[in-house]
C-alpha cells in the first residue's frame, strides 16, 4: 500500500507539473534577483474592459490623453490641442492640434481621431456611459488634419472640461462593433504609457511609450495587480509585495507605523448625501427635508465611520474653488430638527412615532450593500432618525435591483473636483429629470432659482461672475435643500517611501486620479 | 458489464447537466435586480431609463425566459458558448483561461486531502484510545471549524508579511516571467488552506469507519487465526475506504463551493472568482458557461469516484447494490 502511495505520489507531482508548465507560457528567465524599475499597484478589481469611453479604470490617465487635461488644481488646459478658439456667441470652438503626436502603433493622431471619438460617445449603439457629457455638442467636424471644429446647441463654458476625454484611435475601430472589439482587451491610446500584457485574473502591466509627446516616465513598468480582497492589500502593501494601494479607513492607523511607506491622506470632492425623492409627499415640504437634515450627525460619521479621513458636508461645492461657506451648514440639532416637523404639523404620539392625518412618518433608505460606507451611513441616520420620532428603514440591495427613482430616500455619493457646472446642473435642474431625460436628477427636484443659476452658470465664461453665480446657488439650494448631505470621503493611498513625484491633488470618486501624473514618479534609487 | 455501467453513469451525467442548466437558468432569472442595470456596475447611478431599455433589448433579455433558455440550449449543444455580456468576449476564452487554475488548485488540494486523510485516519482508527485517535478528533474538529477566509489572512500575515517566504496573492509573479516553480510557490497558500481545513474531517469520516470494521467479527478470527497484522491492515482499510469514499463524492459540490472564498482570498484566478463576478454583474451567458463547466467538473469527478469503488467493491460489479 505505501509504495503504491509512493508511485502515486510521483506520478502526481509530474502531472502537477505538466498542468502547472501548460497554463502560462515557458518562460527560461526567472524574475531578476536585483530591483526592478517597476512600480505595483494593488488594484481593487479587474477590469472588463479598457476602453475609456466605455468604462472608467484607473489606467485611462496611463494610456490616453485627451484634447485637453486637468493640472495640479484641476484646471482644465490644451494638451493634445495647442491652441483653440472660442467664437463671438460662444457657440463654435475651433482646436488646433500638436503635429506629431502618435499612438501607441506608432500612427499619427489627427483631427478625424478627435471626432470618431466625441461621436462615438454620442452614438447610442455604443451606450458610452459619457453621453451625456455631450449632450449640448451639436456638431464636430475636421477642417484639415490638425484642425477640429465643435458646434454647439448653446452655449456650454464646460465644454472644455469634456474635452479631457481620451482620444481614441479611429484605425482600431474600422469595420467592428465598439462593445465587442479586440481595443478593448488591447488598448492604443496616446498617453505616457503603452499596453503590454494582461495575464487575466492575474495582473496588467503597462510599458513606458519612449514616443510620448510630454514629460517621458521615468519608471519603465506600471502593474496592475488585482487583489479583491482589502486586507489582503493593505498586507501586500507591508511586505512590499505591491508599491501602491487605496486604503481603507480602519487600516490606516496601523499602516502609519510602517517606516518604509508614505500615507496620503487626499481630500476629494467625492460626497455621500441622502437623496429626498419629490415623488413621496412629505419630502415636498421644505421644513420636512430641513428637519432631517438637522438630525443628521455628522460629526460622529466622520470620526466613526470615516475614521476621521473626511469632513462634515454641507454643499455639493465644498472643495472647489467657488465654495461657499457662507451657507446653512444643518449642525447636528435635535431641537431645531423637533420644531421643524411639530410646525410641518407632524405630531409626536405616545408611541414616540410622529403621525399626521393618521399616517405614519416613516421612509425607507435603499442603499448599494456592496458599499460598506454607504450602508454604514445608513444604519446610522437611521438609527439617529429616532430621535426625531421617525421610523426609518434602510434597504442594502444589489446595485442591479436598485431603481432610484422608486426609492423613498437613497445614499447618492456624487462630487466633481472639475468644473463648477459637473454633478450640479446634471443633479439639480428641473430639465434633468431622469425620468424624461438623460439626467441624474433621480428625485424630480425642482427649484426655479436653481434652475435659472445653473443655466447661467453653463453660458456665463468670465471666471467671477460664474464665481458669483455658484455662490448663489449653493445658497439656494441650502435653503431648499435636495439632499442631506452628510460627508466627503478622503482619499488616503499607501505608498513605497522610495518613490517621489506624486502630486496630490482633489480627487473624484473613490479616490480616482491618483495616478494622473505617475509619468513624472520615480524611484529615489533609480 | 463494465462498459453498460459506463455508458449508464454518461448518461445519467447528461441528464443531470440538463437539470442543472434548466435550474441555474430559471434561478438566475428570478433573481431580483436588473442586468442592464448590473451592466453598468459602477456607474449604475449615471444609468437613465431609456439607456436601461436599450441595453435589455439589445441582449434580448425582453424576451420570455423559456424563449431564452432555447435559444441558449440549442447554441451550447453546438459548442458555443456565446459571448460575455460584460466583457465582450466569447465565454469560452474567459472560462479556457481560467480552468488550467481551477484543476491545478482543485486536483493538488484533492490529492493532498485524500492521501492525508488516508494516513492519519487509518493510523488513528487502527489504535482505538491512543494519543493519535484523541488527537485526531481533537484536531478535525479544530480545524474543520476554522473559517478558511481567516486562516487565509493568518497564513498570509505569517508567511507573506513576516517571513516574506511566499507570495499572498495572484497565480504567478505579476508579469508572468516566474515560470513553474513560481506557479508553484503560489499555490502552496491557497491550497494548504483548503486542506488544512478539510483534511481532518476526511480523516475523522475514514477513522470511525475503520474503527467499526476494526470491531468486526472477520477481523477477530482472522487475527485469531495469525494472519499478519499487515493483511487485516490492508483489508480493514479497504473495506472502511467504501463509506469514506462515498463521503468524498457527497462532499466534492460542496467543496467546490468552499473553494470560491479561498480563490477570492488569495486571488487566484479560478473559475469560482469568475462565477461570482458573473453573478455579480448579471452576466448571464458567463455565468451559464461557468456553471455548466464546474457542472462538468463535478460530474467528472463523481465519476472517477465510481471508478475506483467499482473497483474496489465486488458487490457493485456483481450489480448487488444499486
Amino acid at each position: 500500500m505505501f509504495t503504491l502511495n509512493k508511485k502515486m505520489l510521483v506520478l502526481f507531482m509530474v502531472l502537477v507539473l505538466i498542468v502547472a508548465g501548460c497554463s502560462k507560457k515557458e518562460d527560461v528567465k526567472e524574475a531578476t534577483p536585483t530591483k526592478e524599475n517597476r512600480l505595483i499597484y494593488a488594484s481593487e478589481e479587474e477590469f472588463e474592459g479598457l476602453n475609456p469611453i466605455l468604462e472608467e479604470t484607473n489606467l485611462d490617465a496611463l494610456l490616453f490623453r485627451g484634447v485637453m487635461r486637468f493640472d495640479e488644481n484641476n484646471k482644465v488646459g490644451t494638451d493634445i490641442a495647442d491652441s483653440f478658439d472660442v467664437s463671438e456667441d460662444k457657440l463654435t470652438y475651433t482646436f488646433t492640434l500638436k503635429e506629431g503626436i502618435t499612438f501607441h502603433d506608432g500612427k499619427e493622431l489627427t483631427a478625424e481621431d478627435v471626432v470618431f471619438t466625441i461621436e462615438s460617445i454620442m452614438d447610442d449603439q455604443n451606450a458610452s456611459f459619457l453621453k451625456s457629457d455631450f449632450e449640448e455638442v451639436k456638431s464636430t467636424k475636421t477642417l484639415d488634419k490638425y484642425t477640429v471644429e465643435v458646434t454647439l446647441k448653446q452655449p456650454f463654458t464646460p465644454l472644455l472640461d469634456k474635452l479631457t476625454v481620451p482620444i481614441l484611435p479611429k484605425h482600431a475601430f474600422e469595420g467592428v462593433d465598439m462593445r465587442t472589439a479586440d481595443f478593448n482587451s488591447h488598448p492604443i491610446g496616446a498617453g505616457p504609457y503603452k499596453f503590454d500584457n494582461w495575464d487575466r485574473g492575474n495582473a496588467l502591466t503597462l510599458q513606458a511609450y519612449s514616443d510620448f509627446f510630454g514629460t517621458k516616465p521615468s519608471i519603465e513598468k506600471v502593474i496592475f495587480k488585482f487583489i479583491p480582497d482589502s486586507n489582503v492589500r493593505a498586507l501586500q502593501l507591508k511586505s512590499g509585495e505591491v508599491d501602491v494601494a487605496l486604503l481603507d479607513p480602519v487600516q490606516v492607523e496601523n499602516l502609519q507605523k510602517e517606516e518604509n511607506l508614505t500615507i496620503y491622506d487626499m481630500e476629494s470632492s467625492d460626497y455621500r448625501g441622502i437623496l429626498f425623492n419629490m415623488n413621496l409627499d412629505f419630502w415636498k415640504d421644505v421644513n420636512v427635508r430641513r428637519a432631517f437634515s438637522y438630525a443628521t450627525d455628522r460629526e460622529q460619521i466622520v470620526k466613526g465611520i470615516l475614521k476621521g479621513h473626511g469632513s462634515v458636508a454641507y454643499s455639493p461645492l465644498q472643495n472647489h474653488e467657488f465654495h461657499n461657506d457662507q451657507i446653512e451648514k444643518y449642525t447636528y440639532d435635535v431641537e431645531k430638527a423637533n420644531a421643524l416637523l411639530d410646525e410641518a404639523g407632524w405630531i409626536e404620539k405616545e408611541d414616540g412615532m410622529r403621525y399626521k392625518d393618521g399616517e405614519k412618518l416613516s421612509f425607507t433608505i435603499t442603499t448599494p450593500a456592496s458599499d460598506t460606507v454607504r450602508t454604514n451611513m445608513a444604519n446610522y441616520v437611521a438609527e439617529g432618525f429616532k430621535d426625531i420620532g421617525a421610523d426609518v428603514k434602510v434597504a442594502a440591495l444589489d446595485w442591479s435591483a436598485i431603481t432610484i427613482e422608486d426609492a423613498d430616500a437613497f445614499m447618492v455619493g456624487w462630487g466633481s473636483p472639475y468644473d463648477a457646472d459637473h454633478h450640479t446642473h446634471i443633479l439639480f435642474h428641473t430639465n434633468e429629470s431622469s425620468i424624461n431625460s438623460t439626467g441624474y436628477n433621480y428625485g424630480n427636484y425642482s427649484n426655479e432659482k436653481v434652475d435659472e443659476l445653473l443655466e447661467k452658470g453653463r453660458t456665463t465664461t468670465d471666471p467671477d461672475e460664474r464665481k458669483a453665480i455658484y455662490m448663489q446657488f449653493q445658497e439656494e439650494l441650502a435653503k431648499d435643500p435636495a439632499f442631506d448631505f452628510i460627508a466627503y470621503e478622503n482619499a488616503v493611498y499607501g505608498i513605497n517611501k522610495n518613490v517621489s513625484g506624486v502630486k496630490e491633488r482633489t480627487l473624484g470618486h473613490h479616490g480616482s486620479g491618483f495616478l494622473w501624473n505617475v509619468e513624472e514618479w520615480k524611484w529615489n534609487d533609480q | 458489464m463494465i462498459s453498460k455501467w459506463v455508458g449508464k453513469r454518461m448518461v445519467m451525467g447528461i441528464v443531470v447537466l440538463f437539470i442543472v442548466s434548466f435550474l441555474s437558468f430559471f434561478i438566475m432569472q428570478a433573481a431580483p435586480g436588473d442586468p442592464a442595470a448590473a451592466f453598468y456596475g459602477g456607474n449604475a447611478q449615471t444609468l437613465t431609463t431609456a439607456e436601461k431599455e436599450r441595453i435589455t433589448r439589445a441582449y434580448a433579455l425582453d424576451r420570455p425566459v423559456a424563449e431564452q433558455y432555447v435559444a441558449w440550449l440549442g447554441e451550447t449543444v453546438k459548442g458555443n458558448l456565446g459571448i460575455s455580456s460584460k466583457e465582450g468576449r466569447p465565454v469560452s476564452d474567459i472560462i479556457v483561461e481560467r480552468l488550467p487554475n481551477t484543476l491545478l488548485l482543485f486536483s493538488v488540494t484533492m490529492f493532498f486531502i485524500v492521501m492525508g486523510s488516508l494516513w492519519l485516519g487509518t493510523v488513528a482508527g487502527m489504535k482505538a484510545g491512543s494519543m493519535w485517535d484523541k488527537g485526531l478528533s481533537t484536531f478535525s474538529i479544530a480545524t474543520s471549524s476554522i473559517p478558511a477566509f481567516w486562516l487565509g489572512i493568518l497564513f498570509i500575515y505569517f508567511f507573506a508579511v513576516n517571513l516574506g517566504i511566499l507570495p499572498s496573492s495572484g497565480s504567478g509573479d505579476v508579469e508572468g516571467t516566474g515560470g513553474v516553480i513560481d506557479k508553484i510557490r503560489h499555490l502552496i497558500m491557497p491550497a494548504g488552506v483548503l486542506i488544512v481545513t478539510h483534511v481532518g474531517i476526511y480523516a475523522r469520516f475514514l477513522q470511525e469507519s475503520i474503527k467499526i470494521e476494526n470491531g468486526q467479527y472477520y477481523v477477530k478470527v482472522a487475527r485469531a487465526n495469525g494472519v499478519m497484522e499487515r493483511f487485516i491492515r490492508k483489508g480493514i482499510v479497504r473495506n472502511a475506504s467504501i463509506p469514506y469514499l462515498n463521503y468524498i463524492a457527497m462532499t466534492i459540490p460542496s467543496f467546490f463551493g468552499g473553494s470560491i472564498i479561498v480563490e477570492s482570498l488569495f486571488a487566484w484566478p479560478g473559475l469560482g472568482q469568475l462565477t461570482v463576478k458573473a453573478v455579480a454583474t448579471k452576466d448571464y451567458p458567463l455565468l451559464m458557461g461557468s456553471i455548466m463547466v464546474t457542472g462538468i467538473l463535478v460530474v467528472m469527478t463523481l465519476f472517477i469516484v465510481d471508478l475506483i469503488m467499482y473497483a474496489m467493491d465486488p458487490k457493485l460489479r456483481k450489480g448487488g447494490i444499486r
